[in-house]
């Protein structure tokens, strides 16, 4: 911090640990512990409390009661302890309206079988849509970083950007046609006769997890292309010649030389991949066209907005958060990179 | 301009466990070209570093002008520091390099480019004021360095090995200049090299240091007949050196016991009879003995003989320890030299030190 | 190996197999294109059908109907506008964080500074609907409730993160020597960061100014949680797939595809302009 304070003085070092500070903690660490805190507790109205207002009214009734047949001092006293009566079931009630705060688990354990399934198939999903862009990926970040000619390893990289800048939802919603009842491809099995648009024999594919599957894959291969081929490109190209040039097959060149230098490249793409997958909204979203839930992040979604349980939301997001963070882990120690690597 | 003195009370710096200088006491005079010559890593950017205010010494006092600089930020020391790189400003143009100080003084934008273009004149840059420093030659750019340095009227100016950068000859060149424009301006010039040449040629006085501590301050002929320690002998210029024992020690001379048989030098250092000791002499003041014998005589045979252009050395060897001389080149007369030769020097041509550590240890 | 494969350029004579891969890896890129551009095409084309429901299957016409309904639809464009005023909240909310979080990772010589980067880049690496719900507990403890604010603060905390990365790979190419010369020439330290630093950042400011605007544009999964009643150009795209698709949305994608490549190409000739730039100098 000395050498801050020394280039930039004491009043703009103090701005930027300021800053950093409230990023971490107002925006970073306390919204995730708010999240967590909320996701251990439930709100409980206590059976007890009733039970002990139904008992004082009773009293109540037994007290004006006596009451009417009191007379003289007596009559007084009893007055006075109704009125005490009165007051404690005012406050009884009081306390019945505001719910208790009660910490506990069962925002966790009380997961239906049905939501733990749509977690465990999200959670399958997501991973094998990470291992298919990594495998598909891995050619073409190759091909533009190692042997394509500079000049067209610009145009290849245009063709890249350009549908990795275009809106999520839209590149989705490309596939949503493409596998719609009518859509292409259910209008190309009809010309083959597989199909019959005209009776309505179509084959539904959107009503399947795959068409989420496909819509996942082709929505977030381009985030394993490019830290892939940012790691490649700075390999040097004498490296494979000399390995080639040793009579290396092509097989055992890219094992021994280009796959140990791509490593840091492909955790990060396979980190990126598997929580955007993982944590995806949109896709299902577009997919389903929002009829059903089939999606862990829909299911969250609805805990929030519809059925306005928040603190089952923050238990199955903070669920959502402790996968995303092992599967880092879990890169870093397949791949053998450490934190510095990531997020290049 | 007028320059003033540095004074170094106790001054020392520590990072972590490592030592990077020793507690030192130093006084540049005012007006001085002062260089601290060692090799790398002896320390002498770390004092560098802490006259002019970036690092803080662990322990000690640096006064400029008498007065203690302790709590005094860089941007407020009389100092100006000429990079090892330059860090030339590579967003602005040469003028504007040369008056940042002035901008930062807050003078007005007329003045400092009057000012900036004097100063362009003075290290002849003028028709370039316009360009990035980019687009200039290493010399140019050392130029505008030295100008953006000067332009903030500094009493000192540090430089950090500015020349090492520039081709031989370009080096050669910059030398005289450096050395005019500092008899010009008066300002107390510090200069930090690791070449002795640039040190011995330019220096009013120069201290050598050694692994965190100077070892000595001297001006450059002092420093080169009269070197205070084995290390100086061997680190500025080349020298001969026979390890022995004081055997006999009487008025200003000594004599050793070497492998080349009893040797005598200058005690300066009064060392009394069975002290270990070094005697250094000089390859340029050893001569083959032809007549009249000289103090010391040594027989050793010829190796090798290289051509440096204006003079000869000639490596000669015997029972493992090799012997050089510097002879001035006579043409023919001293290429069939061969065999066994006697080699002689002076007893005021070798001095007698305390065994220590060498330059080429 | 032949001369002119040791300069560096493409070897004439290859053996024929390395030829035959070359090829197979080829004719995958090909592919692979196919694959990313073709769902593209056929969302631009149903924007030109005049048939009311998006295909381009059944095709009844060429027309620009749609693109003058997008112009009526007061949603969309108010949408649009929403998403623009968080977008430039995001630049002035992000761009300081980012800026001061890579000042101090780059300065800070200690055991923390890895724990330190870690927690800064994880918004980057945590799931966007999560900094969503998290924003949205966070404050409404304190009150505020789902909108617009809070949109830009959740998609701030992520988008800060990319500025970070972008302003430290800056500041590790920075000559740590200018700031001292100038400082050295009796700068004041707010000089130091007015002439040298900020003029040595300008570039990568306005780099990342521009791309933190067009992920908070873009962004979808955070908001979605964050927006409250309110909505954005693409949230309010989201819910529209709920209630019968349109065109429209077809309109939306044509204009986004073309923006993306003019904005693209323009990208890629910069930086082909600024290699040959180099390359010249180098030869």
């Amino acid at each position: 911090m000395t050498e801050l304070v020394r280039s930039y003085g004491r009043p703009l070092t103090a701005i930027f640990i300021g800053l950093t500070t409230l990023w971490i903690l107002g925006m970073i660490l306390v919204p995730q512990l708010f999240m967590a805190e909320r996701s251990f507790w439930v709100e409980e109205k206590p059976n007890d409390i009733s039970l002990k207002i139904d008992r004082a009214y009773a009293d109540l009734s037994t007290m004006k009661f006596d009451l009417a047949r009191a007379e003289g001092p007596g009559k007084d006293e009893i007055a006075g302890r109704i009125e005490a009566k009165k007051r404690e079931i005012a406050g009884l009630e009081e306390q019945e309206k505001q719910p208790r705060k009660v910490y506990t688990m069962r925002n966790y354990t009380r997961m239906s079988a049905l939501h733990f399934q749509i977690f465990l198939r999200t959670i399958f999903y997501a991973a094998m849509v990470t291992v298919l862009a990594l495998v598909v990926c891995y050619p073409v970040a190759y091909a533009i970083a190692q042997v394509a000619t500079p000049r067209r390893a610009a145009f290849l990289m245009l063709g890249l950007i350009i549908p990795y800048a275009i809106n999520e939802l839209l590149r989705v919603y490309a596939w949503l046609m493409i596998l719609d009842y009518q859509g292409v491809l259910n209008t190309m099995l009809d010309w083959i006769g597989v199909t019959d648009l005209a009776t309505q024999q179509w084959i539904p594919f959107l009503q399947s997890p795959g068409a989420v599957f496909v819509a996942m894959v082709y929505a977030y291969i381009l985030f394993m292309v490019f830290p892939i081929y940012n790691t490649l490109e700075t390999l040097d190209k004498n490296q494979v010649e000399a390995a080639r040039d040793l009579g290396a097959s092509t097989w055992r060149i890219h094992w021994r030389v280009v796959i140990p230098y791509a490593k840091p490249g492909m955790a990060v793409g396979c980190i990126m991949t598997f929580m955007l997958s993982a944590g995806s909204y949109s896709v299902p979203q577009i997919m389903t066209r929002g009829t059903s839930g089939d999606w862990f992040s829909q299911t969250i979604y609805r805990q929030f907005f519809e059925s306005n349980n928040w603190n089952n939301g923050a238990a199955y997001a903070f669920t959502l958060l402790i996968v995303c963070t092992l599967f880092i882990f879990l890169m870093m120690l397949v791949f053998r990179v450490g934190v510095r690597d990531i997020a290049r | 301009m007028h320059g003033k003195d540095v004074e170094l009370q106790g001054v020392s710096m520590v990072f972590g466990d490592v030592v990077a200088v020793a507690p030192t006491d130093l006084t540049i005079r005012a007006g001085e070209f002062f260089s601290i010559l060692g090799p790398s890593g002896c320390g002498k950017t770390t004092i560098l570093r802490m006259i002019s205010g970036f690092l803080t010494p662990s322990a000690g006092r640096i006064l400029i002008g008498g007065e203690d600089m302790g709590d005094i930020g860089p941007n407020r020391r009389p100092t100006a520091l000429i990079f090892q790189n330059l860090a030339l400003f590579p967003l602005m143009s040469v003028w504007e390099n040369i008056a940042f100080g002035l901008e930062a003084r807050g003078m007005p934008k007329k003045a400092r480019r009057e000012r900036a273009m004097e100063l362009i004149d003075l290290v002849a840059l003028r028709g370039h004021e316009e360009k990035r420093t980019g687009d200039l030659s290493g010399g140019q750019r050392q130029r505008v360095a030295i100008a953006r340095a000067l332009a903030v009227e500094p009493a000192v100016l540090l430089l950090d090995e500015p020349l090492s950068a520039l081709d031989a000859k370009l080096r050669q060149h910059m030398r005289a200049e450096l050395k005019a424009i500092q008899r010009k301006t008066g300002v107390t010039f510090i200069y930090i090299t690791h070449d002795q040449g640039e040190a011995l040629t330019m220096s009013d006085r120069i201290a050598v240091m050694n692994k965190g501590a100077v070892e000595q301050v001297a001006a450059s002929d002092r420093l080169y007949d009269d070197p205070q320690t084995p290390f100086v002998a061997t680190f500025v210029g080349e020298q001969n050196v026979f390890a022995g024992r004081v055997i006999e020690a009487e008025a200003g001379f000594a004599l050793l016991d070497t492998p080349f048989g009893p040797l005598r030098g200058r005690n300066r250092d009064g060392l009394a009879a069975g002290a270990s000791a070094v005697l250094c002499v000089r390859p340029e003041r050893m001569q083959l003995v032809n007549g009249a014998l000289p103090d010391n005589v040594i027989s050793a045979d010829v190796e090798r003989r290289d051509l440096e252009g204006p003079f000869v050395n000639l490596f000669l060897k015997r029972n493992e320890e090799s012997i050089v001389l510097h002879l001035p080149n006579r043409g023919a007369a001293g290429r069939e030299l061969s065999g066994e030769q006697q080699i002689g020097f002076s007893a005021d041509d070798g001095l007698v030190l305390t065994s220590g550590r060498l330059a080429r240890d | 190996m032949t001369a002119a494969a040791d300069a560096g350029t493409v070897a004439v004579e290859r053996a024929p197999a390395r030829r035959w891969s070359n090829q197979v890896l080829n004719l995958y890129l090909v592919l692979f294109f196919v694959y990313l551009f073709a769902p593209l095409l056929v969302m631009s084309a149903a924007a030109f059908n005049s048939y009311s429901y998006p295909s381009v299957t059944q095709w009844q016409g060429f027309t620009l109907k749609w693109f003058v309904e997008l112009t009526r639809d007061e949603r969309l464009l108010q949408g649009l506008w929403n998403s623009i005023l968080i977008g430039f909240g995001v630049i002035a909310v992000a761009l300081p964080l980012g800026l001061s979080g890579a000042f101090i990772l780059t300065r800070l010589q200690s055991r923390w500074s890895g724990i330190l980067y870690g927690v800064l880049v994880s918004p980057i690496l945590t799931p966007g609907i999560i900094l969503g719900i998290a924003t949205l507990i966070f404050w409404r403890n304190i009150g505020v409730a789902g909108g617009l604010f809070l949109a830009m603060m959740a998609q701030a905390t992520f988008i800060a993160s990319y500025s970070m990365l972008m302003f430290m790979a800056r500041l590790q190419r920075q000559d740590r020597a200018l700031e001292e010369a100038a400082l050295d020439l009796g700068a004041s330290n707010f000089m130091v960061f007015r002439r040298i630093t900020i003029p040595f950042l300008a570039p990568t400011i306005f780099t990342a100014g521009v791309i933190a605007f067009l992920q908070s544009i873009e962004n979808y999964n955070t908001t979605v949680f964050a927006i409250g009643g309110n909505w954005t150009l693409v949230t309010e795209i989201g819910s529209r797939f709920r209630f019968g698709l349109s065109p429209v949305i077809n309109v939306i994608g044509v204009i986004f595809v073309a923006l993306t490549v003019v904005f693209a190409v323009i990208y890629v000739a910069l930086k082909e302009r600024e290699r040959r730039a180099r390359a010249a100098l180098v030869g």
